[in-house]
């Protein structure tokens, strides 16, 4: 993997920190319900722009593909699921800790993936470090709960 | 709320790699861009559907925006720069390595945040924990390094 790739992926980590923080403060400010609304009105503009300078062309690829495959078209759903929970758990539980415990689930959930083949990724057989590693997040996860 | 909370953000970041999944599958299809919009849209109409069942069920109350500081109004873009590269990079490799560097650097900006910005110290069983979970997301990465390289092994042969 190239060093490009590498610090690319590293600051989308360190964005989603920052983003987590901001959205925890407007939802103290304005609720869990309105602040979620905001923050995904906010994101759409940037986003349509966006979409329009660089992929106008793939708007007649939409209606084809959500009647060949309705499910990729939940990752925005999930996304206020998760928004919500993230604005709820900033104030309890700090930033660090929400982060490691998103951490573990997203951890679970790549492993799962990764072992079960879903969603067209390369289907993996668990070794014993597997497991080992999936003990010790879940130990690490039961500690930081303490 | 505090155990609730750590199971809460537990869900959150297993649903987080399903929605990354999702919008990798739509990119793919409709290219980086459409499928963010796409992800903004229908969480602006799910969000909207909450709000509104929020303010006919509940008694919420209205917000004074005149309080509200400006920089909390970035989350959302920053969030559609997320999506962005994320949907660039998770296609060049796999789902198991994005999520270890990305931790990385979640890791260390929430360090920063809690530390500067929330004057939160990092608890010793917090740091105990996290190197445990560290150490495991790390197990998978040595893995993850050499099934790459075999893959790699295999395609320069067969060339």
């Amino acid at each position: 993997m190239s060093f490009k790739l590498n610090t690319s992926i590293f600051s989308m980590g360190i964005i989603i920190s920052i983003f987590l923080f901001m959205n925890g403060v407007l939802s103290k400010y304005t609720g869990l319900y309105l602040s979620t609304f905001l923050i995904h009105l906010l994101g759409l503009i940037p986003a349509v722009i966006l979409f329009f300078i660089f992929e106008k062309n793939e708007t007649k690829n939409i209606l084809p593909t959500f009647k060949a495959n309705k499910l990729i078209f939940l990752g925005g759903t999930i996304g206020v699921i998760i928004t919500l929970a993230n604005n709820f758990a900033v104030y309890n539980i700090g930033v660090l800790l929400m982060t490691l415990s998103m951490t573990a689930g997203q951890f679970i959930c790549s492993s799962w993936i990764d072992f079960t083949g879903s969603f067209g990724f390369k289907k993996r057989k668990p070794s014993t470090r597997d497991y080992l590693a999936i003990a010790l997040v879940f130990s690490g996860v039961i500690l930081i709960s303490i | 709320m505090y155990f609730l909370g750590i199971i809460i953000s537990f869900v959150a970041g297993f649903l987080l790699i399903l929605s990354k999944t999702c919008n990798m599958s739509l990119s793919k299809n409709i290219g980086v861009y459409g499928s963010n919009m796409l992800n903004y849209l229908t969480g602006l109409v799910l969000s909207g559907i909450f709000l509104a069942a929020s303010y006919f069920f509940g008694n919420p109350e209205t917000p004074d925006f005149s309080q509200i500081p400006l920089y909390v109004y970035l989350g959302g873009p920053l969030g559609a720069a997320a999506i962005i590269i994320s949907n660039f990079t998770m296609s060049k490799t796999t789902v198991i390595t994005t999520t270890i560097i990305a931790l990385a650097g979640q890791m260390a900006g929430s360090m920063v945040i809690d530390t500067f910005l929330l004057n939160i110290p990092p608890k010793p069983n917090t740091f105990l924990g996290s190197v445990l979970i560290l150490c495991g997301v790390v197990l998978f990465l040595i893995r993850d390094k050499k099934q790459s390289e075999e893959i790699v092994v295999e395609k320069t042969s067969s060339d």
